[in-house]
């Protein structure tokens, strides 16, 4: 018989410590491992945080260069590789649908700064543009229900957690339109610079800007991958690069705000965090960043970006900057243009395990759905609440729209697209109506379907009930400069309605920034709701 | 047809039993020419004729008369022919043995049967376990059905010996170790299990049957859970092992004690009714009986603290119906068992630091007072701290020596609100009783203030017993104790081996320790370099310590002081390479001193070479170093040193691609490392350095690639390797596939199937204990890993190559993403590999992941963690995926 082992010496332990630093090792060989593995994937750590971030804390790793292969061409890629051959309308409407325009902010943001765990614990439905939105109850299980009712599907899935705790996630699936978010608020914030918004398009070793109606700004060598003759040579056609920029003509630098594609790899896709982080790293690689040379006629430059808190607010809105400010640019984190449209929202409740079986078959929808998804999820061009865009008279000389004489016209104007049916809509998907012309008048003055009109604003003004535009007092100015590509969105028009009315300020948005205390509050709420 | 032939055949054929008395002698013989010439004629027995061979075995082991030596050997080769520690040989056994013809295997049961009744105790002993394991290969067959009633007809023939019976029940106690007791019918069961309880009884008159059931009632309680279940059955069961707990024979008495102590374990949750018996025989065990039985009883305690300690550890904050109860019997106890605990601490030995191997009542009894402790926390302060009050301060030194052992038992387990204000109170004592006349007691306090800088002193979670104040005499005590009796000095170690640790990142406070290290670090030099220790026990404490100082220190204070020490422990490596050596004794010991001078450098160079001002001291010293360990390499001719190996995976990670010119000299070890087999760590240390070497050289590793990865498919298809080396090996694959790039490719042929068969051995896998869910984690995250570095190293050049696996990589992330037993180290792996296929394969793999849901739902959970690591990787696998999407519109 085996006698009962001993117990290990309680007083005598010797001390020995190869298996700690053998398991050291291990650990230390894991983390190179990820860092090494990391570093191929040009994921690094400052990913987060990089506004704060020290640019050479990134070790360069070589472009994904194609050179001999020439896969065939979507037909996106001609798109973009041509698009600095278009010319006129084409380039017009091609530029038109590239863009990335903000969406003017008009309402603050509920709790702007809102992070992840904020939202995990707290269901609250923000409601951006709620003067468009039908309801703005305050009640969670009203919103809840909105939602079920008028939007694609909700579905849910459940993680039991531990017994008794299952953590339940809604899915929703909602129209662009529907400015409904429950949780995408983690957003960066940055002081945007004034001057001319453009494409920055660089291919076959020439760079070309144009502005938003497609019109040339410059032509010229740049640093960027494929922008000049004079370096990478070798570098196939396919290695092209688009930036979404701000020309500052103060001190002649191209601000880039956003990135659509960099040597080739498209980032429509990826979030705004990963897109900056992309961006920061190989703007400094290429040089991009230096001063004009030879071969690179124009500086670029990063805006500084901050995370959307109060003191990142602050700094964006009172900071030094090199140019000049023209309002505070907001962008949404971690939403990618392709995810826009799902929202997810998590909650934890205890669950009776009865009500287990009822949640299985949520869980079978919600396959449903994400397939639903996947087939069905497109580019979102065009008009997009993943950047907001806000200004006031201490960040911005240009608050109110002025005229092409640069003099404030007495009244607000409005650009509107006349529609077949003689309406006139704004340009948003869908497209927001703000009047009707009669067929006789568009005989009279020979308008035809998809003209962009002028109007102003008379006394009559705009006028709301229940939070949606009812009636709104336009006068006739005349068709707008042929160089205009599109009609104003709805948050611009109600922006500059609101500049003139009651305008938005910085204190509403640092008030919408809540405190630890607040977000205790939220999270008592939830509690409440099962 | 073929068996029934054989059932016909066998009773005119007799298997003759070869004559084998002599070669088993000779195998014995201490001429070294004889006994190999005897193994090697016994071997080619074997080989050429397993079933006379064996059948010859039995004939030996059966026949009284026969030589004991003989009669001994033949045992142990007949057990080793059956059973293996090794699961693959073991397996192999078996088969061997199934595959046997019927005949040879009902002769050699037959004669092993018979051998029970011999009348040499070792022939029956040895045949006894022999039965058990062909019990335990034929049982769960059926193919040996009157195996139990053979024996039961043993135990109730009225006119049989009592060896016999002794010899019965010993076998029906190893057979019921062996077997589960669903091998058998209830019936059976029963009948086992009686057989045995009746073999305690009183009545029975012989004391070595009486021995002998009790013993197998130990081998047996596993197997008698169905009869534990029933109250009456279970009732009389505990009734027997309390009335054995009082034979007139202590060695019946211990047999049952250490029966209590195993149904304290497995049956904790049936306890209740008989606590009050167990206590009283225990104490009177504990008070008045021999050693031996006492410290089973004492056991017994300490049994009943494990599992009521687990039960509080693994307490679900809601209970479901399923959990087993927690019936407080120490807290219940509590003011009888602590004066009877506490009375064992002044029953020390006179000599009990000389010996390791010593275990006393004192011992049993402040280990189980420490469980104690734990079990019930505050509650026991009151009750120990007047005996330490009254026994400190007495001119004998037992008495001052159970009191600090008292103290020190119970700093585990009770609040720091309620310790701290003691400890305070008791530390000065503590320093001053380090003078004590006594050496038990200065051993003793020098392991309470140990216990106290462990417990008690930990700067980063805000709270320690060390104040800047005292700080200076505590360090002045334990330099002066250092270099008191070498098991004192070993304690001191330990203490300061805490006190540093508790300095580790606690901020400011990590200053507090810096001006002493230079005095701490040349004190624990001077101590590993003593001689008058009786073992290395003392020299490897404090070099151990020592590297948890360095380890602990804040390198920004201390670089400088470690840059000092570096060339010491060189210099010490240096000179054992010089040491002479005459006998395997000497070798045994260079080697330890070695191991110890190669921790110390290893801890040093992964400290310098944390952050980039120091790191550039150990490219300086790189070559001198690399020499080194190269010359303790060349100390040994078939084994690498192990720690030297982890030494070295260190100095590759510090000097980056600059390790490429110790590759030549340096390959031949990594090799030999590699084909380690027996000693596994050895082999999984090495695959871990070619990791590190990978990440250094990058492609410069390329002309290495061919033998490394040989090397290792080898061991990835050796059944004899330990299983925990095969993930490592998969990780490193990515090492090397991430380093060489485009140059891995003639490896994927061989690389990928492995990582195919893997991830289907993962998918069958059966999950049913801990263990084997952190091997399958362990299995599933290096898999990944090789896909991720393989595909991250193809995706500028070779990504294509991967596209055929991909679908299968696919597969197996969405069924690791559906296990709900995965880590999170699974996850990030899962979810990074996700993110790299559609980084290298791109839009090829769009179709693949078009009506893949459980990538949404990955994601999902991902993104919704708390861990940033894993929200980045998520978010840059979102990033890659979506761009899979993109590419063609």
């Amino acid at each position: 018989m085996a006698p009962h082992d001993l117990r290990r010496p309680f007083k005598r332990p010797a001390v020995s410590d190869q298996q700690k630093r053998r398991e050291l090792s291990l650990l230390r060989q894991n983390q190179n491992r990820r860092d090494a593995q990391n570093q191929a994937r040009c994921l690094a750590s400052t990913v987060l945080s990089f506004p704060n971030q020290p640019e050479s804390a990134f070790e360069p790793e070589p472009e994904p260069v194609l050179e001999d292969t020439e896969p065939e061409l979507g037909p996106r890629d001609i798109d973009i590789r041509q698009s600095s051959k278009l010319r006129g309308p084409e380039a017009r409407r091609w530029f038109a649908k590239q863009l990335m325009l903000p969406e003017w902010m008009i309402d603050v943001p509920d709790r702007l700064s809102n992070d992840w765990e904020d939202v995990r614990s707290g269901l609250r439905i923000t409601e951006w543009l709620s003067g468009r939105g039908a309801f703005r109850g305050q009640g969670t299980h009203s919103k809840l229900a909105f939602l079920v009712k008028h939007h694609f599907c909700t579905v849910w899935t459940v993680v039991n957690l531990r017994s008794g705790i299952f953590q339940v996630n809604f899915w929703c699936l909602c129209k662009k339109a529907v400015l409904i978010t429950f949780f995408s608020d983690v957003r960066y914030v940055c002081a945007r610079p004034s001057g001319q918004r453009c494409f920055v398009v660089s291919s076959n070793g020439i760079t070309v800007s144009r502005l938003r109606n497609g019109s040339l700004l410059h032509r010229f060598p740049s640093a960027l991958p494929n922008g000049s003759r004079a370096k990478d040579a070798s570098r196939s056609a396919q290695s092209y690069c688009i930036l979404d920029c701000i020309f500052h003509e103060l001190d002649q630098t191209y601000y880039v705000v956003d990135m659509v594609c960099w040597a080739g790899i498209s980032f429509y896709e990826c979030t705004a965090e990963f897109r900056f982080y992309w961006l920061n790293n190989k703007l400094v690689e290429t040089s991009a960043c230096d001063g004009p040379s030879r071969y690179h006629r124009y500086r670029f430059s990063m805006v500084p970006m901050y995370n959307c808190d109060h003191e990142g607010m602050h700094t964006a809105y009172t900071g030094p900057v090199p140019y000049v400010r023209d309002g505070l640019l907001f962008y949404n984190k971690k939403f990618s243009k392709l995810s826009l449209g799902l929202y997810q929202l998590v909650i934890q409740v205890p669950v009776q395990r009865t009500a287990v079986k009822e949640f299985k078959v949520a869980v079978a929808m919600s396959r449903l759905a994400l397939e639903y998804l996947n087939l069905h999820a497109h580019y979102q061009t065009g008009n997009t609440p993943l950047a907001l865009v806000w200004k006031d008279e201490n960040c911005s000389q240009y608050v109110i729209d002025t005229d092409s004489k640069g003099q404030i016209p007495h009244q607000q104007q409005v650009v509107l697209e006349l529609q077949d049916d003689g309406k006139l809509t704004t340009y948003d998907d869908p497209p927001v109506v703000f009047g009707f012309l009669n067929g006789e008048f568009i005989q009279k003055t020979e308008l035809v379907a998809g003209n962009l009109l002028r109007f102003s604003v008379s006394e009559g003004g705009l006028v709301f009930a229940d939070g949606k535009l009812e009636k709104a007092d336009l006068q006739y100015i005349g068709k707008v400069n042929r160089a205009r590509a599109f009609a104003d969105s709805y948050s611009k028009i109600m922006f500059q309605h609101m500049a003139r009315h009651s305008p938005l300020r910085i204190e509403h948005l640092l008030a919408s920034i809540c405190s630890p205390s607040e977000q205790e509050n939220v999270a008592r709420d939830v509690e409440m709701l099962d | 047809l073929r068996l029934y032939l054989k059932i016909v055949v066998s009773p005119y054929r007799t298997e003759m039993a070869m004559e084998i008395t002599q070669f088993l002698l000779s195998a014995q013989s201490p001429d070294a020419k004889i006994r190999t010439e005897a193994e090697g004629q016994l071997r080619q027995f074997q080989e050429q004729n397993l079933p006379s061979f064996l059948l010859s075995l039995s004939f030996e082991l059966s026949t009284d008369g026969k030589p004991t030596e003989s009669r001994r050997l033949a045992g142990i080769v007949l057990k080793n022919s059956l059973d293996a520690k090794d699961a693959t040989r073991k397996d192999h056994l078996v088969q061997q043995w199934v595959a046997i013809d019927i005949t040879f295997k009902s002769q050699i049961k037959g004669l092993l049967l018979k051998t029970l009744g011999s009348s040499v105790h070792e022939a029956r002993h040895t045949a006894a376990q022999v039965i058990a394991k062909i019990a335990s290969i034929e049982i769960p067959r059926k193919e040996w059905p009157d195996l139990i009633g053979s024996l039961l007809v043993y135990m109730t023939q009225q006119d049989r010996p009592a060896s016999l019976k002794q010899a019965t029940l010993e076998t029906l106690g190893y057979v019921c170790e062996e077997i589960s007791h669903q091998d058998l019918v209830q019936d059976e069961v029963n009948s086992v299990l009686t057989a045995v309880v009746q073999g305690m009884n009183v009545t029975e008159q012989s004391p070595e049957v009486r021995l002998a059931a009790t013993r197998a009632l130990y081998n047996a309680l596993d197997f008698a859970q169905t009869n534990f279940e029933n109250e009456m059955e279970r009732n009389y069961i505990m009734k027997m092992v309390c009335e054995t707990a009082m034979a007139k024979e202590a060695e019946i008495r211990q047999a049952s004690f250490e029966c209590l102590v195993s149904i304290a374990s497995t049956y904790y949750e049936v306890l209740e009714p008989y606590m009050q018996t167990i206590f009283e025989l225990t104490a009177n065990a504990v008070r008045g009986d021999e050693e031996g039985v006492a410290l089973q009883a004492i056991e017994v305690w300490s049994s009943i603290c494990d599992e009521e300690i687990e039960l509080q550890d693994f307490e679900e904050p809601e209970t479901g119906d399923s959990e087993p109860p927690h019936s407080h019997f120490i807290e219940k106890a509590l003011s009888s068992l602590v004066p009877m605990l506490l009375e064992t601490l002044l029953k020390q030995d006179e000599d009990q630091e000389q010996d390791d191997g010593v275990w006393n009542l004192s011992m049993a009894g402040g280990t189980c007072l420490g469980l104690v402790a734990r079990t019930v926390g505050d509650a026991i302060v009151p009750l120990v701290m007047p005996f330490v009050e009254a026994n400190i301060l007495k001119t004998d030194w037992r008495s001052r020596e159970a009191a600090t052992y008292a103290f020190g038992s119970i700093l585990e387990g009770p609040s720091i609100e309620k310790l701290s204000p003691m400890v305070h109170a008791g530390l000065d004592f503590l320093l001053k009783a380090m003078r004590d006349e006594n050496s038990h007691v200065k051993d003793t306090t020098a392991w309470t203030l140990s216990r106290i800088f462990e417990l008690l002193h930990s700067p980063s979670a805000g709270f320690s017993i060390i104040s800047p104040a005292n700080l200076e005499r505590v360090v002045g005590v334990l330099l002066e104790s250092i270099k008191d009796a070498p098991h004192v000095a070993e304690k001191v170690c330990g203490a300061i081996y805490y006190l540093a640790q508790g300095y580790e990142d606690a901020g400011t406070s990590s200053s507090l320790l810096t001006p002493f290290l230079p005095n701490i670090i040349s004190c624990l030099i001077a101590t590993a370099d003593r001689t008058d220790g009786s073992d290395s026990k003392l020299r490897s404490s404090a070099y151990e310590t020592l590297n948890e100082v360095v380890r602990c220190s804040d390198l920004a204070e201390t670089s400088q002081i470690i840059i000092q020490l570096l060339p010491v422990v060189m210099n010490k490596l240096g000179q054992t390479v010089e040491l002479q050596i005459l006998s395997s004794e000497d070798r045994e010991k260079q080697g330890d001193l070695q191991a110890s001078l190669c921790g110390v450098l290893q801890v040093i160079i992964q400290k310098l070479s944390s952050i980039d001002e120091t790191k550039s001291i150990i490219l300086r010293f790189a070559d001198q170093i690399m020499v080194l360990f190269l010359r303790v390499f060349a100390c040994r001719s078939s084994t690498v040193h192990e720690e030297a190996m982890l030494a070295i995976g260190a100095l590759a990670y510090a000097t980056g691609p600059e390790f490429a010119k110790y590759m030549p000299e340096f390959y031949k070890y990594l090799e030999m490392g590699l084909q380690n087999f027996e000693e596994y760590q050895v082999c999984a240390i090495s695959v871990g350095v070619v990791g590190d070497i990978c990440r250094a050289l990058d492609d410069q590793i390329l002309p290495y690639c061919d033998g490394i990865m040989t090397l290792l498919l080898k061991d990835l298809s050796s059944g004899e390797l330990h299983r925990s080396v095969k993930p490592p090996i998969f990780s490193c694959f990515g090492d090397i596939a991430l380093a060489i790039g485009e140059h891995f490719e003639k490896y994927v042929v061989y690389a990928v199937p492995m990582m195919q068969r893997a991830a289907e051995v993962c998918a069958q896998m059966e999950l049913s204990d801990e263990e084997m869910v952190e091997y399958g984690n362990h299995l599933r995250r290096s898999i990944f890993e090789a896909y991720s570095g393989i595909l991250q190293g193809f995706k500028s050049s070779k990504a294509e190559l991967m596209l055929p696996h991909a679908q299968h990589l696919l597969q197996f992330i969405e069924l690791v993403s559906k296990d709900k037993q995965r880590d999170e180290n699974v996850t990030k792996a899962a979810v990074a590999v996700l993110g790299d296929l559609a980084d290298a394969l791109g839009s090829n793999v769009k179709m693949l992941f078009q009506d893949r849901s459980f990538c949404t739902e990955l994601l999902g959970e991902c993104l919704q963690s708390g861990d940033e690591q894993l929200k980045e990787t998520a978010t840059w696998t979102q990033g890659m995926i979506g761009r899979v999407f993109s590419v063609c519109g």
